[in-house]
């Protein structure tokens, strides 16, 4: 009975901890399998555009706003007024598509799924086979 | 010009079809209507012959102030393409109102962040401003800094301060300890040289000079920090003021930076011309600043000042300064409120007689607006 509870508990706390961890995962055509946290401000910058490979990158974001998409900004350094100027500039004068916005997490891991080269964030617990998990950020 | 508007119209009702057929063919753009307040007076006096005249100017309008599409295609991973064009001002050509514009219209090779080239009618980077001065949905003004609003081109020629176009340009970011952001670019001369009615021999619209206008911006950026330089180098038409062809070298700073829920930008240009004579300038300086904060991520306000001094402009010389003050709510992503108080002001300044005022006479002018917009993008 004590081990039984002991294994609840660590399996509960194993679920909070996958549960506030953002996964950042991408379509299994991408051509990396990990990325640092660097990259993945470059990528939501704008600032990389392109895979290794040279494919061009399609960014997906959440829609509404969330603790996750807050944690997200967080980890890019960006407040979501910054990075909207930045994404409204860039697609305004023809440099690069803004992320495309999903209604949530489920929409998103279809989108990213279903779309090559597609990059995508949600929470760690969320994650299936169907995407490549680059990153996983407490 | 109505044969142009209507060929543009034209394309614009087969462009659906085109769509459909190649489904990347991406048409987006936005619009901006303004409610104006305008309250203006000049007045223009010499006490010694009891000369006196005020010229006031009052009035409220609403107006279509811009509307942009932009359609994008990516042709493979390395091509795209890009046209912009512009209706400002209530545009009919019926009643000739406003302005029809084909403001862009580029191929752009991207080989990597550090190599992309455009080729074709292009905005070029000279400061910070000049490649979004007309995407208002990016901008928090209503009336932008004096030498990118459009509405007082009749005041000057803003083409004089920032080159407006260019027709080839490579840029991009060389990697270092911070990003440096570089661009060079070459274009036409003075937009003066560019005849608007077509002759038996020549067409419309192209420079009848053979000097090109050539410039480049280099810049740092990191975080939310940008700054560079940027400069121009081509020939002014001065054919009114008997100088003919002067070169002309534009000098341009610029400084940006967002931090937390603050953010800032601000300009300088200097434009030098070698007159060829002692004693006449035609120089100009532009300088304008703004200070902005986020109150929340829908509510921003910012304050901003701006001067420009024009020598080849009696009214001008000593400058004209402004101030404003703005606020907008972001309604939703693609829908944004704006408000904005501007005033404007030359003070006291003596004009050289002229033939309709023979005498000296003290000239001063002051302008004050307040202006409600609504900016979509689609």
């Amino acid at each position: 009975m004590t081990l039984l509870s002991f294994i609840l508990v660590i399996g509960l706390f194993s679920e909070t901890e996958e549960q506030t961890k953002i996964a950042v995962i991408a379509n299994k055509s991408t051509p990396v399998q990990a990325i640092t946290v660097k990259e993945i401000r470059d990528i939501y910058t704008l600032k990389t555009q392109r895979w290794p490979n040279g494919e061009i990158i399609v960014l997906f974001n959440l829609k509404s706003k969330s603790a996750l998409k807050e944690k997200f900004y967080e980890v890019l350094g960006q407040t979501a007024t910054q990075l909207q100027r930045i994404w409204i500039r860039f697609e305004l004068t023809g440099e690069a598509k803004a992320p495309t916005a999903c209604k949530d997490e489920d929409e998103l891991l279809q989108k990213v799924a279903a779309t090559p080269n597609a990059i995508g964030y949600i929470s760690a617990n969320k994650v299936t086979d169907a995407v490549t998990v680059l990153a996983k950020i407490d | 010009m109505s044969k142009i508007a209507c060929a543009l119209f034209l394309s614009l009702l087969v462009l659906p079809g085109l769509a459909s057929a190649q489904s990347d063919l991406e048409l987006f753009g936005f619009f901006q209507i303004n409610l104006a307040e305008v309250h203006s007076k000049v007045s223009m006096a010499n006490s010694a012959v009891g000369f006196r005249r005020d010229l006031r100017d009052n009035r409220n309008s609403f107006n279509v102030q811009q509307l942009n599409l932009f359609m994008h295609k990516q042709l493979n991973n390395d091509f795209s393409a890009w046209i912009n064009l512009e209706i400002k001002n209530n545009y009919s050509s019926e009643h000739f109102w406003g302005a029809f514009n084909l403001q862009e219209a580029w191929a752009r090779y991207y080989r990597n962040t550090s190599f992309i080239v455009k080729a074709g009618l292009l905005l070029p980077a000279f400061n910070n401003l000049n490649e979004v001065k007309n995407r208002m949905p990016y901008l928090p003004y209503i009336i932008r800094p004096v030498v990118y609003e459009s509405s007082f081109s009749e005041l000057f020629d803003q083409d004089d301060f920032a080159p407006s176009r260019a027709y080839f340009q490579l840029y991009g970011l060389l990697p270092a300890a911070v990003d440096v952001e570089y661009a060079l670019f070459v274009g036409n001369s003075d937009e003066d040289f560019l005849i608007s009615a077509a002759t038996e021999t020549i067409q419309s619209g192209i420079d009848t000079t053979g000097h090109f206008l050539l410039g480049g911006r280099l810049g740092v950026k990191s975080g939310g920090f940008k700054a560079g330089v940027s400069s121009t180098y081509d020939k002014d038409e001065q054919s009114a003021l008997g100088l003919g062809q002067v070169p002309r070298f534009r000098l341009g700073g610029d400084l940006s930076f967002s931090w937390r829920r603050w953010f800032f930008e601000s300009e300088i240009i200097r434009v030098f011309h070698d007159e060829g004579r002692p004693n006449v300038s035609i120089d100009k300086l532009f300088y304008y600043g703004t200070l902005g904060y986020d109150f929340s991520d829908r509510l921003f306000g910012y304050v901003s000042y701006n001067f420009l001094e024009d020598d080849s402009q009696p009214a001008l010389d000593d400058g004209i300064r402004g101030v404003s003050v703005g606020g907008g709510y972001r309604f939703l992503e693609a829908l944004v409120f704006k408000m904005q108080y501007v005033y404007f002001k030359i003070a006291k300044t003596t004009l050289p007689p002229t033939e309709t005022t023979p005498v000296p006479v003290d000239f001063r002018f002051y302008y004050h607006t307040i202006n409600a917009a609504i900016s979509v993008s689609f």
